[in-house]
């Protein structure tokens, strides 16, 4: 067996400043290395899991759990371990009970259940480009349209009433921000009221919060609290991952133009599919998500993992494994990306995928298509990245019509 | 010809098979994954192998490929 590399870094390592994009240079520095032991905050030693093969495999590797009530489970942050006395939800919890609460979900976010949202899309992202058009030519990205698109859709998808999207917004930054402890968990409390105000209210309607409420909650499937938390976590999954891949996706465009003028003159949409998973790929929103632990020993490519180990498994590393995708620092939006684990892999994957996949499909046909000559107002390295769980900007300032 | 098999009790409703082949993949009110053709004729093959490989769970194989 193969030793970890010991190394004192601390997880996350951080961005270059000039390439608000790109993972961090260390990634690509730690290839040879892998896995290498990094610690977290707290000093947790964890193995940092980079090659492609080896993510998926402790993706989908029955010998590795997501259960964070565990001792030596490795957590980013004060904040993330703030839950963990609770009652887990799906995020942090193995079979059979994820699977048991899974399948309360997944009916909500089928394909064939999001592609009826279409016309809902359409319509949003049209609304938001004529008030672009209007407030340009120079308009801020982040906060003028895309946070907007995935907020509505989850607000849509969930039944929640359009007025509350903007609070709800302003939570869900903080609750996913490395703000303090005290801070986040004051959004999370928000959050949680709204919605216990929710289960003490009538549940007759046909949207997804009355339903989960009348079929699972009410008979006792689902524990009251549980549906709470779940509610968060869909809420803040839906909103920061989708708006930040938007924002990151134009800034990736900028620097490989040739993808924003193919996608602008793509007029039957032949192409977007596949550019929004490159898109993806690339821009790799959920950049420290998968936290685990071995409970038996796992075999990678690149070593033996010991059991009760802490685990990173890096999906933006995965996503730029130049053994899996070649020349990855290139934005090519004809290849096949659709294996990125952009959403994961194994039983957690992402559970609003398609919905992401639709709203990003949709933006990115408009917005190319609406201001094909669209540029950056400030240059690449002045743009100010997000630190936090996910990966984003805090403004995208652009000109619309140059 | 190749055949399309579901591996019992893996799926878990991504619903990645769909997105991916529509012709040969549905998901049931259970977001459960439905085979709508099993037997895929040379020309779709690479279409189909991308599916299954789209499977989170493994779910999926496709026999004689």
């Amino acid at each position: 067996m193969k030793n970890l590399t010991q190394t004192d870094e601390v997880w996350p390592f951080p961005r270059e400043a000039k390439c608000p994009v790109l993972p961090p240079p260390r990634i690509a520095e730690l290839r040879e290395k892998q896995p290498a032991l990094v610690r977290m905050y707290d000093g947790t030693p964890a193995a940092l899991v980079l090659d492609y093969d080896d993510v998926t495999t402790i993706m989908m590797s029955p010998d590795v759990s997501d259960d964070g009530r565990a001792a030596g489970f490795p957590y980013v942050s004060e904040a993330a371990r703030h839950n963990r006395g609770k009652r887990p939800t799906i995020d942090r919890l193995d079979p059979p009970e994820h699977d048991i609460q899974r399948a309360m979900l997944a009916p909500f976010f089928t394909v064939k259940r999001i592609k009826q949202m279409r016309p809902f899309f359409e319509e949003l992202v049209d609304s938001l480009l004529d008030e672009l058009e209007e407030a340009g030519p120079t308009v801020d990205l982040v906060t003028q349209f895309a946070r907007h698109i995935p907020a509505a859709g989850t607000a849509e998808l969930m039944g929640l009433p359009s007025e509350d999207i903007p609070r709800f917004l302003e939570l869900s930054e903080t609750y996913q921000s490395f703000g303090s402890a005290e801070e986040i968990a004051a959004a999370g409390a928000e959050i949680a009221e709204y919605f216990e105000r929710r289960l003490a209210e009538p549940a007759d309607g046909d949207d997804f919060i009355s339903m989960l409420i009348r079929e699972q909650v009410r008979p006792g499937h689902l524990a009251p609290d549980q549906f709470v938390r779940t509610m968060i976590l869909i809420l803040t999954g839906g909103f920061d991952t989708t708006a930040n891949t938007i924002a990151l996706g134009v800034v990736a465009m900028m620097d490989h133009r040739e993808a924003w003028e193919a996608l602008a003159n793509d007029a039957d949409d032949e192409l977007i599919a596949a550019a929004v998973e490159e898109i993806v790929r690339y821009t790799s929103t959920a950049h420290h998500a998968v936290f685990r632990l071995t409970t038996a020993p796992v075999q990678l490519s690149t070593a033996e993992l010991p059991a009760d180990h802490a685990v990173i498994a890096s999906q933006m590393a995965a996503n730029h494994d130049p053994k899996k995708f070649e020349c990855p620092h290139l934005l090519d939006i004809e290849r096949d990306a659709r294996t990125h684990v952009g959403f994961g892999m194994g039983i957690h994957q992402c559970l609003g995928q398609h919905m992401a996949r639709l709203a990003l499909q949709v933006t990115f046909s408009k917005l190319t298509k609406r201001f094909p000559r669209l540029e950056l107002a400030v240059k690449p390295e002045e743009l100010t990245p997000r630190i936090g769980l996910v990966h984003g900007l805090m403004g995208l300032p652009v000109r619309l019509t140059p | 010809m190749h055949r399309i098999e579901v591996v019992e009790g893996k799926c878990i409703g991504a619903g990645n098979c769909v997105d991916v082949a529509e012709d040969y993949f549905d998901q049931g009110d259970d977001a459960l994954v439905i085979v709508l053709k099993e037997q895929v004729p040379e020309g779709d093959v690479a279409e189909v192998e991308r599916a299954v490989k789209a499977c989170p769970v493994a779910a999926l194989r496709l026999l004689g490929a």
